[in-house]
């Protein structure tokens, strides 16, 4: 028994120290330098420093539909849209940005949900994994989530599978293009694929949550910052389910008394299905027509 | 509770120390300690299914003295099927009263009869009831036929029913391998614990390294069949065979290494089953436990290959169709065990036929209705390999799971032909070579364990 015990111990220790080993150098070698792991985003946003001139927000839309290089050039924009986050994580992103004393641009892609602005599930709790906790994001979250939340290196055991797979996309995967936490498909799915997602949608009431939009715009009109709300292109196929024409009229309407909130709909500016990844998601030659247009927009005002 | 979970992490080494160090002096404290884990293992999922465990091994415990104790040849004939039809009946409830009262609903109405079906049941199935069931049938027939005497100690009787390691998927043990051991004093033997070490952690790379590697591929390719590209799909189906072993062959490696960590020996369940050249010869490296169990108490009974070449083949497919059967209460089952059976009459018939790759291509075939959820499902999965474009294009290929993951994924099956070679050489190496093998296996299954990793397939059946 004794030496099956040493036997244990030994394979213990070092399976552990190689552990250790293997984390340091994935961390410092892979995560930091992710363009596109969220939890990585997220501590990155957290981070920025004055050097960042231009901060992009919003969830896969915002991820993969803007590109930083294009919207500001001397390449001091950085794309912190997070995918699969809807429009919860970018509110208080937006709020923690407010309240800092640096004055830059934000753009912040809006996702045509339900509700534009809202509360509710914390969706994967592996992006606040380094989240610093006097912020707005942090103290938004639920209980549940903040108590999975270990501290490093723990955070990585469970999870350590799909970083190593996501940040390694940055490197060698062969369909998108990853620039400045911007990630741009290069393909289009085949057409049976595109026409399953328009057809699957439900008819949706996007309305408008007058109260927290306001209170956003007091914030921001108190801030440093201008912030510009951008609904992205969407194709038409989907888009003629959505019912948004409520929400943008008061956006449109609500913006213009902020001198420091501009709103633009692109939501309807781009028909070829060549320039989509899917219905909702530009591919990456979309991206840069649409960063363009957005970009003249901005510059025009 | 899961072999792949935290809460086993801390359950084993737990039950490691006191069986070993705190009750080792008495056999049947060690027992009890086995009983005691093994209840608190199964409890951990629905602590209301452990009266069904109990009331089968009372039963069991009872009819195995009578029939070995009685001289009269009904009666013991009649506590044999008393033994028979309890399991099966717990079994049938459980498992199959669902499937029949709909299927008998079906067929009523394509017979022009509605019948309002008030019948069904929110009926939970018990985790390894298919297991612990024909596990102690075997015991009560093997007392049956004088090959096995009963024990009078109900706590070592009980143990070998729920031994925990194998009791939610097997290796569906025979009393006359596992009860003796329980009867017998256990001393550690390092090479014994050496052994159930490594079994163990590559059990759990076979699982969580591997196998939960290629589920990612397959769920998505069936989630996603009427818009995957045939070569997607053909792949999703190749994937889900390798899916499939490397799951439940680490299931059973993990169980094999457990019960030698305690002193004991489970039967070998797989044997490269992939590498079978005709199905006869897959049934006898797939499944083992469960494969020889249906020989030995239905397909000799029946009058194995001693009969008619027609009555053969009835019994070849009365076996097949129950093991079929045995996987769960569906049609797709059923469909899977026809293509075995279809096979198994081309392999006897035509050998010519028989080869390794036709046997492995109707296995992958076969596997498409295993894995489907209906066998209209299935039907749609093939359709779609020859209707769908077939290549779309290659970053469509990738994008189920990226091309990253892709890569790993290969690199797996790299790794797993090491872990062939290991297998096969790991006793003859140094010791220091071995802890640097078992270091590296410790190290890999920890990088790679999801917190909410799958679990085992078998443990739906």
């Amino acid at each position: 028994m004794t030496k099956f015990i040493k036997l244990l111990v030994h394979v213990m220790v070092f399976g552990t120290v190689a552990i250790f080993i293997i984390l340091t150098i994935l961390e410092k070698t892979l995560f930091e330098d992710s363009e596109t792991l969220p939890h990585e985003k997220v501590t990155k946003f957290y981070s920025s420093n004055r050097t960042v001139k231009l901060l992009i927000l919003g969830s896969s839309r915002g991820e993969g539909d803007f590109i930083p290089s294009i919207l500001e050039t001397n390449r001091k924009g950085y794309n912190f849209g997070l995918p699969g986050t809807g429009n919860k994580i970018w509110y208080y992103m937006l709020l923690d940005e407010l309240d800092n004393s640096i004055s830059r641009k934000v753009i912040v892609s809006i996702d045509l949900t339900e509700y534009p602005i809202q509360e509710g599930e914390d969706y994967n709790y592996n992006y606040y994994l380094k989240l610093p906790k006097n912020t707005h994001l942090y103290a938004s979250l639920e209980t549940s989530t903040k108590t999975k939340i270990l501290p490093y290196p723990f955070f990585y055991f469970g999870n350590l599978k799909g970083f190593v797979s996501e940040s390694l996309k940055d490197y060698i995967n062969l369909t998108t293009i990853t620039e400045n936490g911007f990630k741009g498909n290069t393909n289009v799915l085949s057409t049976r694929q595109f026409e399953t997602i328009s057809s699957d949608v439900d008819s949706i009431n996007i309305r408008f949550n007058e109260k927290l939009w306001l209170d956003t715009f007091e914030r921001i009109s108190k801030s440093n910052d201008t912030v510009y709300f951008v609904l992205a292109p969407t194709f038409h196929s989907y888009l003629k389910h959505l019912d948004y024409s409520n929400f943008k009229n008061n956006m449109q309407e609500l913006s213009q008394k902020y001198s420091k909130v501009k709103f633009y709909d692109f939501s309807n500016s781009i028909h070829h299905r060549k320039l989509f990844y899917d219905p909702i998601h530009l591919n990456y030659n979309g991206a840069i027509t649409f960063s363009e247009m957005l970009r003249d927009s901005i510059k025009k005002e | 509770m899961l072999f792949n979970s935290i809460e086993f992490l801390l359950f084993l080494p737990i039950v490691f120390v006191l069986y070993w160090f705190v009750f080792n002096k008495k056999l049947k404290t060690q027992n009890f300690i086995i009983l005691l884990s093994s209840y608190i293992f199964y409890g951990w999922w629905d602590w209301r299914f452990l009266s069904l465990i109990l009331i089968s091994t009372i039963v069991d415990y009872f009819v195995g003295l009578e029939i070995y104790h009685s001289t009269n040849l009904r009666r013991r004939r009649i506590f044999l099927w008393i033994s028979i039809l309890f399991n099966l009946g717990l079994l049938g409830f459980f498992k199959y009263y669902n499937f029949f009262i709909d299927s008998w609903i079906e067929v009523l109405g394509n017979l022009g009869y509605e019948v309002m079906n008030t019948w069904t049941l929110n009926i939970i199935l018990p985790v390894g009831i298919s297991f612990y069931t024909f596990q102690t049938m075997s015991y009560s027939i093997d007392i049956y036929r004088r090959q096995l005497a009963p024990t009078r100690d109900f706590i070592s009787f009980a143990s070998f029913v729920s031994f925990f390691p194998q009791l939610v998927a097997g290796p569906i043990e025979r009393a006359s391998n596992l009860l003796p051991q329980m009867l017998t004093s256990r001393r550690f033997d390092y090479e014994k614990g050496l052994q159930g070490l490594f079994l163990i952690l590559n059990g759990f790379f076979r699982k969580i390294v591997l196998g939960d590697g290629f589920a990612v591929y397959v769920n998505n390719t069936w989630d996603n069949i009427e818009t995957s590209s045939g070569l997607s799909l053909i792949i999703g189906s190749f994937f889900f065979g390798l899916q499939i072993y490397l799951d439940f062959s680490g299931y059973t490696n993990i169980a094999r290494g457990i019960a030698k960590l305690l002193g004991f020996e489970l039967m070998v369940n797989f044997d490269r089953p992939y590498l079978a050249k005709n199905i006869n010869e897959f049934w006898s490296r797939w499944h083992i436990s469960l494969s020889t169990w249906f020989r030995d108490y239905l397909y000799v009974p029946l009058g194995g290959n001693r009969v008619s070449q027609i009555r053969w083949a009835i019994n070849i497919g009365i076996v097949f169709l129950l093991s079929g059967l045995w996987h769960g209460a569906n049609w797709t089952f059923i469909v899977w065990a026809l293509i075995h059976v279809f096979m198994y009459f081309v392999d006897k018939f035509t050998p010519k036929l028989s080869s390794l790759v036709t046997t492995q291509l109707a296995v992958l075939f076969a596997w498409i209705f295993f894995r489907s959820k209906t066998v209209e499902e299935a039907f749609l999965y093939l359709r779609s390999i020859v209707e769908n474009d077939f290549f779309i294009s290659f970053s469509n290929l990738l994008q189920g799971i990226g091309a990253t993951a892709m890569v790993i994924l290969l690199f797996h099956v790299f790794l797993l032909f090491l872990l062939y070679k290991t297998e096969e050489r790991f006793q003859i190496f140094s010791t220091k070579y071995q802890t640097l093998v078992l270091s590296i296996m410790f190290t890999y299954t920890c990088l790679f364990f999801e917190k909410n990793g799958g679990q085992f397939i078998y443990f739906q059946f």
